[in-house]
C-alpha cells in the first residue's frame, strides 16, 4: 500500500468515526434531552405549591396580577386580565393540598380555543399521570366538575395536565389577529372536598371562605 | 477551466484570483463608503424622526435588536433566567455561541469594552467576507467589474447595516464565503473548518451540508457517494459542517439537560414553531404588513436564486433553497431581508446578470438604495420592519 493510499484510508477511518460519533451523539441527545424551560416552569410551580399548600375548599384565580399564577407550571402564555391561555397542546398546574384526603372535586373555569377547523376541540385532564376526564367543550363554558378519587392523590400533591386536541394561532386560522398559539383559557379552579356520598361541599361554603 | 472549478476540482491560484493591493483598496473603499453612507443616513434619520431615540453615537447606532442578547451571552454567559419581552418570556439560549465567545475572548485579550471589540470584530469579518466574495466571483471566471459590483451590491442591500452591527450576519457571511470558496478550490480541510464554525455562528449554518453533499455527488456521482473511501477528502466539509452545532448541543446538554435548548428557547420565547413551508408562506401572504413583506422578499430571493442554475452553480442553488425553505418553515419569520443578505452567491450572479445591462443596473441600484433608506428610517423609528 502506498503512503497516499494509507493516508486516504486513515482519513476515511477518521471521518467514519466522526460521522458515526455525530449520529450516536444525536440519538443520545434526542433520547435524553428534556425541554429545560418546561422543566424549570414545572419545578418553580411545584416548589411554590409546596410552600403554599391549599386548605379546602379553595378557589384559584388566574390572570394578570393574580398571585395564584404561580401554581401554573409549563405551557402557559403570559397572563391576561381575565385568565391565561395555554401556549401548546399541553399545560400543567401544580397543587399541594393540606389535610387528610378523601378525594376532591376540581371545578374548572375554562374555555377552549375553537375555530372552523376544530369545532369539536376537546380537553383531556390528567392528574398525576392518569387521565380523569375527556371534556368536550364548545366555546365558553364554566364550572365543569371533575371528581378525583382518593387513590390518585399522592399525599396531597396534584400534578394537573391539561391537554387539548387542537392548539393553533387565530392569525394562522384567520379567526383573529392573535399570532400566539392558543389551546385552553384557564380562568379559575375550585378545589372542593368530596364527601362520603360522592357529593361536594356546598359552593356557598367556598364563597364564604373567600 | 470553468467546468473544472464548477465541479469543485482543485484549482491552483490563478492571477485573476490573486488580490492585488489595488483591488484590496477598492474593496476597502466600497466598504468604508457604504458604511459611512449607511451610518450618516441612519444618524440623520434618527435626528429627524426620533431625536429621543437610544440610538445615539456610532456604537448606539450599531447595537440594536438582538445585539443586547449577544452582549448578555458575552457578558454573563448563557443563563436560564427568562426575560419578559412583549407577550413572551425569552432566554439567551436562542443565540448561537461563536460571536459572543469571540467577543468575550477579544474583550479579555484587549481589556476592552465587549461592545466595541464586538463591533470591531463584526466589521473586520464583513471586510474579509467582501474580499472572499470578490475572490469567489473571480474564481467563477467573472470579470473584475462583476466581482466589484457583487461587493458593492452586498454593501448596499437593504438591511446590510446588519453586517456592521453587533449581529451574527458579518461573521456568518465570512464563514459561508470561506467555506464555499475553499470547497470550490478543493481546499476541503479549510472549507470544513469554516463550515464547522459556520454552524456555531447560526444554527442554519449546518445547511452547508446540503452544499457539500451536492458537491460530492457532482464530483463523483452517486457511486462516489456510496464509495467514500475512494476520495475521502471530498467528504471533509460534509462531516465537519455539523461539528460547531454539536459542540453547542453538548454544552447545552451539560448545562441544562436539554441539548436542544436553542430550539426550546425559540419555541417558548419567540413563538417559533415549524409548519410545512407552503402552509407558512400562504399564512404569511394572507396577513397584512410585515409577514407579507417578509414572504414577498423571500420569494423574490428564491426567484433570484434560479439564476444560479443558469451559471451551473447547483451546489449554491441547493444551499440557498434549503436555507430559504428552512427559514420559511418557521412561524416566527420576522426579518424581511436580513435572512437573505448572507446568501451571497445569489447576489454575485445577479451582479453578473446586471453588469452588461446599464439601464436595469441603474434601476436596480437606485431601488436597492431607496429600499435601504426605507429600512434605515424604520430602524430609526424602532419599527419592527427593520428587525
Amino acid at each position: 500500500m502506498t503512503s497516499t493510499a494509507s493516508i486516504r484510508w486513515a482519513l476515511f477511518a477518521c471521518l467514519l468515526i466522526l460521522g458515526c460519533g455525530q449520529v450516536a451523539a444525536y440519538v443520545f441527545f434526542r433520547t435524553q434531552s428534556v425541554d429545560f424551560i418546561a422543566r424549570n416552569h414545572d419545578a418553580t410551580a411545584e416548589e411554590y405549591s409546596h410552600f403554599h399548600r391549599l386548605t379546602l375548599p379553595a378557589r384559584l384565580r388566574f390572570g394578570s396580577g393574580k398571585s395564584d399564577m404561580q401554581y401554573l407550571g409549563d405551557g402557559w402564555h403570559l397572563p391576561e386580565s381575565d385568565g391565561v391561555w395555554s401556549s401548546g397542546r399541553d399545560a400543567s398546574v401544580e397543587l399541594d393540598l393540606q389535610g387528610p384526603m378523601t378525594g376532591v372535586v376540581l371545578r374548572l373555569g375554562v374555555s377552549l380555543y375553537g375555530s372552523p377547523k376544530s369545532p369539536n376541540n376537546r380537553l383531556r385532564l390528567s392528574v398525576n399521570g392518569k387521565t380523569v376526564a375527556w371534556l368536550p367543550i364548545a366555546g365558553q363554558e364554566s364550572g365543569i366538575d371533575v371528581p378525583i378519587p382518593h387513590d390518585l392523590i399522592n399525599r396531597g400533591t396534584l400534578h394537573l395536565q391539561l391537554h387539548v386536541d387542537h392548539c393553533e394561532s387565530p392569525l394562522r386560522e384567520r379567526t383573529g389577529s392573535d399570532p400566539r398559539r392558543l389551546g385552553v383559557m384557564l380562568e379559575w379552579i375550585d378545589i372542593l372536598r368530596l364527601d362520603g356520598n360522592g357529593a361536594t361541599d356546598a359552593v356557598s361554603s367556598l364563597e364564604k371562605a373567600k | 477551466m470553468k467546468a473544472a472549478i464548477l465541479a469543485g476540482e482543485t484549482a491552483s491560484m490563478r492571477p485573476s484570483q490573486q488580490l492585488s493591493a489595488r483591488i484590496f483598496l477598492s474593496i476597502c473603499a466600497i466598504f468604508v463608503a457604504s458604511r459611512t453612507l449607511l451610518l450618516v443616513s441612519l444618524k440623520v434619520a434618527v435626528a429627524y424622526l426620533s431625536p429621543k431615540s437610544h440610538l445615539q453615537g456610532v456604537a448606539g447606532l450599531l447595537c440594536h435588536w438582538d445585539c443586547i442578547w449577544y452582549l448578555s451571552v458575552a457578558d454573563i454567559g448563557y443563563t436560564q433566567k427568562e426575560i419578559v419581552q412583549g407577550a413572551f418570556a425569552q432566554t439567551n439560549f436562542c443565540f448561537s455561541p461563536l460571536l459572543p465567545v469571540v467577543m468575550r475572548l477579544l474583550g479579555y485579550l484587549f481589556h476592552g469594552n465587549i461592545l466595541y471589540v464586538g463591533l470591531a470584530f463584526t466589521n473586520a469579518c464583513f471586510l474579509a467576507a467582501l474580499v472572499y466574495v470578490y475572490r469567489y466571483a473571480r474564481l467563477l471566471n467573472f470579470d473584475h467589474r462583476v466581482a466589484l459590483l457583487s461587493v458593492a451590491l452586498i454593501c448596499l442591500l437593504p438591511q446590510s447595516i446588519a453586517f456592521s452591527a453587533l449581529l451574527s450576519e458579518g461573521p456568518f457571511l465570512l464563514l459561508l464565503a470561506m467555506a464555499i470558496y475553499h470547497a470550490r478550490r478543493g481546499d476541503y480541510l479549510v472549507s470544513g473548518i469554516a463550515a464547522a464554525l459556520l454552524s456555531a455562528t447560526r444554527s442554519n449554518g449546518v445547511l452547508f451540508i446540503v452544499f457539500a453533499l451536492v458537491m460530492v455527488i457532482r464530483q463523483g456521482g452517486f457511486r462516489g457517494l456510496l464509495a467514500p473511501w475512494r476520495t475521502p477528502e471530498r467528504f471533509v466539509p460534509l462531516v465537519f459542517a455539523p461539528l460547531g452545532m454539536f459542540v453547542f448541543w453538548a454544552y447545552c446538554f451539560a448545562v441544562t439537560g436539554d441539548a436542544f435548548a436553542q430550539v426550546s428557547a425559540e419555541e417558548h420565547g419567540w413563538n417559533w414553531h415549524f409548519y410545512p413551508v407552503w402552509e407558512n408562506v400562504a399564512a404569511m401572504l394572507r396577513v397584512d404588513g410585515q409577514p407579507r413583506y417578509a414572504a414577498i422578499a423571500a420569494l423574490s430571493t428564491l426567484a433570484c436564486s434560479f439564476v444560479l442554475l443558469r451559471e451551473g452553480l447547483y451546489e449554491e442553488f441547493a444551499f440557498c433553497c434549503a436555507t430559504i425553505a428552512l427559514i420559511l418553515s418557521g412561524s416566527g419569520v420576522v426579518s424581511i431581508f436580513r435572512y437573505w443578505i448572507v446568501l451571497f452567491p445569489i447576489w454575485v450572479v445577479v451582479a453578473r446578470m446586471l453588469s452588461p445591462r446599464p439601464v436595469p443596473l441603474v434601476v436596480a441600484i437606485i431601488s436597492t438604495v431607496v429600499l435601504a433608506g426605507v429600512f434605515l428610517c424604520a430602524l430609526a423609528l424602532r419599527s419592527p420592519l427593520s428587525l
